[in-house]
Formats: structure tokens, C-alpha cells, sequence
């Protein structure tokens, strides 16, 4: 079990067991990133662009004008 | 294009297929994934000590290189290219204080590597991994880097974004590191 010495050559001769070895991968991982990227463009899809988010809210901020220019009383009329 | 055709393409022509979009590139982007796993999730667990963890960077290392693909100029190899965000990756949740600590609660704890079964010395393997995970993580990333992934220290250090007499360095410590805690292990009584 002991090597000869702490060569570095040593070192890698000891580590060609871990070279060699290949895990058994538990996930698949292909349909998974697969399925990552899909929601991913999907909400990309979804997402408001900045143009659009920019318009809305200056739709938004005429409105509110518009309604601070009539009468505050005119609210309260029932 | 099939799962079958994309199988005949080398790693820049996928990259090329999979910068095109649509269902292609998709596919292209599974066999990118499938083709690269197998040393990428094995490069993951020696580092980490774990491969649930190294599973779940995995996934992370595939999603950022999908969105970063546009980055990726084809001066290194697509490997290589994975290979660094890898190593970030895994720097990044080992930082994290909390997953830090659920290591540290775990050292000594039993292996969850699965080992595809190959004839080799699975004793040997298990040691050397129990010494790994003894080691400081600067430390085990490195000698993964040199001894498992073949590295020369100047793409370790590209790798790490350390100069070169500093990687130098880092690998010599870890190697003398590594074989003091290998003496403990292996003098250990059983």
C-alpha cells in the first residue's frame, strides 16, 4: 500500500485508480438541464420586455394625472 | 435533427448547432450534456467529496454554460471551457458557510460515490478519496486538477486565475499535505 516515495511520479501512479474509475451517474442529468433551459425560455416567453414594462408604467402614470386632475371631492360623491 | 445525427458531431459543431436554437439545438445540447458528464460529475465528486453535490453542480455547470454560450469564443476547448465553470461552481458552494458546515458534520462519513464496477482496487479508490476529503479544499481541487484531470500547472493555473509560481506552490503543499495524511490513513491501525 505504501509508495516507494513522495515523487510526484509517485503520486500520479497512485491516482491512476482514480483516473480509471467512472461513477455511475444516479441523475439524468441530460433531461434535467433539458427541462431547466425549456422553463428557462419559457419565462424568457413570458417575460416583459423592458419597452413594453416602460410604456405601462407611463400608462399607468397618465392615468394618475388624469384622475389627479379632477375634483378629490368627486371621489367622495356617492 | 436526430439524437442519432447529433451523436456523429464533434463538441464545436453541436456548440454551432446549438447557438442556431430551436429543437436542434436542444437536442444538441443533451449530447453535449451526455457527452461530458461522465468526467464532469466524476471531476465534481473527487473535489467536492460528494456526488449527490456533484450531481447538483453538475446541473448548475450545464444551465450556466447555456446561458454563457454566447461567451464562448472556441479558443479553449469546450472542455476546458466546462471544466472552468466547474471549478468555480464548486468553489462557490463550498464557500457557502452553510453547506460548509454540513461537510464538516460529514467528515468521516460514509462515501456516497458510486463507482461503475471495473475490476480496479476499490479499497485503493476509497483511501485515496478518504484522504482527499481530509485535505483542504485548495488542496484537493489542485491535485484533482494534476493527477485525475491530467492538467499541466499552466491551465491549472488559468484554471485556478492564480499565477503560475503560486499554483507551483499550492501543488507542492497539497502533494506534502496528501502524502502526510495518506501516512496517517494507511499506518492507521485497522
Amino acid at each position: 500500500m505504501h509508495p516507494p516515495d513522495r515523487s510526484e511520479d509517485s503520486l500520479h501512479g497512485l491516482f491512476a485508480t482514480l483516473r480509471s474509475a467512472a461513477l455511475v451517474v444516479t441523475r439524468d442529468l441530460a433531461h434535467a438541464v433539458d427541462e431547466e433551459i425549456r422553463e428557462i425560455r419559457e419565462e424568457r416567453g413570458r417575460a416583459p420586455s423592458l419597452r413594453s414594462m416602460l410604456s405601462s408604467v407611463l400608462v399607468q402614470l397618465a392615468n394618475l394625472v388624469s384622475a389627479g386632475a379632477s375634483s378629490p371631492e368627486d371621489d367622495d360623491v356617492e | 435533427m436526430s439524437p442519432h445525427r447529433v451523436s456523429f458531431l464533434d463538441d464545436d459543431e453541436l456548440v454551432e448547432t446549438v447557438r442556431g436554437g430551436g429543437e436542434e439545438g436542444q437536442e444538441a445540447y443533451k449530447e453535449l450534456v451526455k457527452r461530458h458528464q461522465a468526467w464532469l460529475v466524476r471531476y465534481l465528486a473527487y473535489v467536492l467529496g460528494s456526488q449527490a453535490e456533484a450531481e447538483d453542480v453538475a446541473q448548475e455547470v450545464y444551465v450556466k454554460a447555456w446561458q454563457k454560450l454566447a461567451t464562448f469564443r472556441g479558443e479553449s476547448s469546450f472542455q476546458t471551457w466546462l471544466r472552468s465553470i466547474a471549478t468555480r461552481l464548486a468553489y462557490n458552494r463550498r464557500r457557502d458557510r452553510s453547506t460548509r458546515a454540513r461537510y464538516e458534520e460529514e467528515a468521516g462519513a460514509e462515501l456516497d460515490l458510486v463507482f461503475r464496477p471495473d475490476g480496479g482496487d476499490v479499497d485503493a479508490r476509497e483511501v485515496l478519496i478518504v484522504v482527499l476529503s481530509a485535505l483542504p479544499y485548495p488542496y484537493r481541487e489542485i491535485l484533482v486538477l494534476r493527477h485525475v484531470e491530467e492538467l499541466e500547472v499552466s491551465e491549472i493555473a488559468r484554471a485556478l486565475d492564480v499565477g503560475l509560481s503560486a499554483a507551483k506552490m499550492r501543488l507542492k503543499r497539497a502533494r506534502e499535505a496528501f502524502w502526510d495524511r495518506y501516512t496517517e490513513v494507511t499506518d492507521a491501525p485497522p
